[in-house]
């Protein structure tokens, strides 16, 4: 069943004032959403051989539709949506930009899917996808941001992951800085507990970007022991055990091994 | 060589002389290879008839030496003269004569035959493409090898399997050369679904390779490890395929930052590799072996930089591997710099960002190893870090959950406080060490055993004698087994 173009353009321009709008009605813009989306298996696909005027009309509204889309999704803070979303977008991206031209939003949504395979530590994946991104894009400041981040990370300055908030380069990468915040701070406790033989609650605080309240109730979750105004934490010397399990069968494995030299 | 004694007998001779004598020679040299040419047809129709494909194999490894010495002439003369009157022999034809205008015979041009092997044919249609390459004749040679993997594909012989591996090979080498390899990814693809149903094992793993170097050449990382993860690598191929396989899951698991996984396969595939010769292959591979050494934390042996096919390509490496030695930020900076084209020709720019956290890592131990109390400030001072004191303590805190150093912290004061040496005879080093070495020996002594073979050629009668001799050590090791376990019961009685 070809694509009905005009009913669903103006679907589209619909749901784009709606979402745009920051309208409340979720109900219509579902179904509105719906609607596109059965639109998207009806559009035709450009081809080697086959892509003419109609053809691109249709894919590059379908892109759109998918952006506005993916978008949305990350408003309504529905990952996984965001996810399909991107999975549908990424021939767009880079299968057809030989019939169409590139999207303004492109490296804004890319730079996004990169946060959110951080803020699901999902570094692999990142470095993936982080390969097919040309040299002359690294610059781009919304691809810039997460590859910042990822250095941040990887580096051990979570401090400035936290700080970063003020630099994001839209807001949709706010979703995702809270997402990371929270286990950028139990990566700042897990340091903390290394390094530290004690530290002051005023000091905590500050590591940490906690009100009192919050920070209490983390001293609790994580089982700290606090003396005066001062966090002592456990010097990591606990009591060496000797692995007699391990070193059984080690030795085990060896006689079996001689008795089959000898 | 023979123009060169020509060449020295008749310096004083005119010039004219000169060029007769070495057209001569290139007569003699033609008419060689033109017979060799003959021979090797020969060779494929007898592999044919006796259902033997180590003829054909033969014939593939003499292709390489006849390479150099191809020339449109000798290609028309042996198309011409094998080939039946037909389509498919006019078209060939026509790649090789649009050449340089050089008079051929056409009186060679009518064939004896009126019927052709589709080895013989397969064969000199790559030997026109491997030509149509060396020419430069991109598109020619994409077209050519196109219609030659459309000849083969159909057809199910055993004796084809050889060629066919050598086919997708230089099809898509001339369509790299074109540079629109990734049209050929579904081609490849069913190529491989058919070969691995003929369990045409040679023909699998070229065309696994082929892809993922296709999927590779555009980067994409993910599609290529896909593909690994559902393929097996046929076990019955040659090494020089199963070296390149290697290298290519090295570096997958490099991008996806396993690093110790990456730094086997690399440094199998540098195993595997031909000793004396792919010395391009060794290079690349040692350029990513010493990057994902370096950020494995490790420092690579300096004889790797030494080696002299490694020497001159290798020396930006070295560079880097000096600057992240002595943990020194600025001069990393610069070394990236001044070499990132390069770097990132040999795609390994993004691999060498990556190292920035490395080079703070190495200053650190340093650092922390000289002194027993720093304040953050030198700290950074000392690293050149581009950042504020507080963004070190946080580094440094993570380096000391890492087990990178051995120190503590003093925020209020602001110093960094280094643990005296720890005793590495008090914990369990020692011991993972020597079992570690200890589970070696013992895998060499287990593989050696199990690579011991029985000649095949010994007398059935000489044979019963060995097993006999086999099977009175045999029982001497029972009986000693048996004993060692009376001993054992007799102790645990005690």
């Amino acid at each position: 069943m070809p694509l009905d173009f005009s009913s669903t353009e103006s679907n589209f321009t619909q749901f784009k004032k709606l979402v745009e709008g920051g309208s409340t009605d979720t109900k219509k813009i579902n179904e509105l959403l719906v609607l596109l989306k059965i639109a998207i298996i009806q559009a035709s696909i450009p081809t080697e051989k086959d892509h003419n005027q109609q053809i691109v009309k249709e894919t590059l509204l379908v892109r759109e539709i998918l952006e506005c889309g993916a978008l949305y999704s990350i408003k309504q803070k529905d990952i996984k949506a965001f996810d399909r979303f991107y999975a549908q977008l990424t021939p767009y991206y880079y299968d057809f930009q030989k019939y169409i031209q590139p999207s303004p939003l492109q490296y804004n949504i890319i730079g996004l899917h990169l946060m959110k395979l951080l803020a699901t530590h999902n570094t692999p994946r990142f470095h993936a996808e982080l390969e097919i991104i040309p040299d002359s894009m690294l610059d781009n400041p919304f691809i810039k941001y997460p590859l910042l981040v990822e250095k941040s990370i990887t580096e051990g300055s979570y401090q400035k992951v936290l700080s970063s908030r003020s630099q994001v380069p839209s807001e949709h990468y706010l979703v995702f800085i809270d997402l990371l915040s929270d286990s950028m701070k139990e990566d700042i406790a897990n340091c903390s507990e290394k390094s530290f033989k004690y530290l002051s609650l005023n000091e905590a605080q500050q590591l940490l970007q906690f009100n009192p309240q919050q920070l209490n109730d983390f001293i609790v979750k994580r089982g700290w022991k606090v003396q005066g105004d001062k966090i002592i934490f456990q010097s990591g010397s606990s009591s060496v055990e000797i692995p007699s399990q391990q070193l059984i069968a080690q030795t085990l494995h060896y006689a079996k091994e001689l008795e089959r030299i000898v | 060589m023979a123009t060169k004694e020509v060449e020295m007998i008749d310096v004083p001779s005119s010039a004219a002389e000169l060029k007769n004598s070495e057209s001569g020679s290139k007569e003699v040299s033609s008419a060689l290879t033109l017979s060799d040419l003959k021979k090797n047809v020969q060779l494929i129709e007898k592999g044919v008839d006796t259902k033997e494909s180590r003829f054909i194999t033969r014939v593939l490894r003499q292709t390489t030496a006849i390479r150099k010495k191809l020339n449109a002439k000798i290609l028309y003369q042996i198309i011409a003269t094998t080939f039946p009157e037909s389509s498919r022999k006019a078209s060939l034809l026509s790649y090789v004569k649009g050449n340089d205008g050089m008079d051929i015979d056409s009186s060679a041009g009518a064939s004896s035959k009126d019927h052709i092997l589709p080895e013989v044919e397969a064969y000199l249609q790559l030997l026109v493409v491997i030509f149509l390459i060396d020419q430069k004749k991109y598109v020619e040679a994409t077209q050519c090898s196109t219609s030659l993997v459309e000849l083969i594909q159909p057809n199910n012989r055993v004796t084809l399997n050889p060629l066919s591996s050598k086919i997708y090979f230089y099809y898509s080498l001339s369509f790299q050369h074109a540079q629109n390899i990734e049209h050929i990814r579904p081609l490849l693809l069913t190529a491989l679904r058919t070969a691995t149903l003929r369990h045409n094992d040679e023909g699998q793993a070229t065309i696994l390779n082929l892809l993922l170097r296709n999927y590779l050449e555009y980067n994409l990382v993910e599609q290529a490890e896909k593909l690994v993860s559902n393929t097996t690598f046929p076990e019955q191929s040659s090494s020089n395929q199963y070296a390149r396989y290697l290298y290519y899951i090295g570096r997958i698991k490099a991008i996806q930052l396993e690093y110790s996984e990456s730094y086997n396969y690399l440094n199998q595939a540098i195993r595997k590799a031909p000793q004396n010769s792919a010395s391009g292959f060794k290079r690349t591979v040692n350029k990513l072996l010493c990057i994902v050494q370096l950020l494995m934390g490790e420092i690579p042996e300096r004889n790797v930089f030494s080696q002299k096919i490694l020497k001159t390509a290798m020396k930006p490496y070295f560079h880097l591997t000096q600057t992240v030695r002595v943990g020194d930020l600025t001069s990393f900076h610069q070394v990236v710099e001044k070499y990132s084209s390069l770097f990132k020709s040999d795609k390994t720019f993004t691999l060498i960002q990556r190292l920035r956290s490395n080079v703070i890592k190495t200053g650190l131990k340093k650092i922390t190893s000289a002194y027993s109390r720093i304040s953050f400030a030198d700290v950074c001072k000392k690293l050149k870090f581009d950042g504020t004191p507080e963004d070190m303590m946080f580094i440094v805190s993570k380096a000391i959950k890492d087990g990178v150093i051995e120190a503590t912290i003093n925020r209020s004061e602001g110093y960094l406080q280094s643990k005296e040496n720890i005793d590495q005879y008090s914990t369990q080093e020692p011991l993972a060490a020597f079992s570690n070495r200890i589970d070696i020996c013992l895998k060499i002594h287990n593989d050696s055993l199990k690579a011991m073979r029985f000649h095949p050629d010994i007398s059935k009668a000489e044979t019963e004698k060995i097993a006999e001799v086999a099977k009175s050590i045999k029982q001497e090791m029972e009986r000693a087994a048996e004993e060692s376990s009376e001993n054992g019961g007799d102790e645990s009685d005690y």
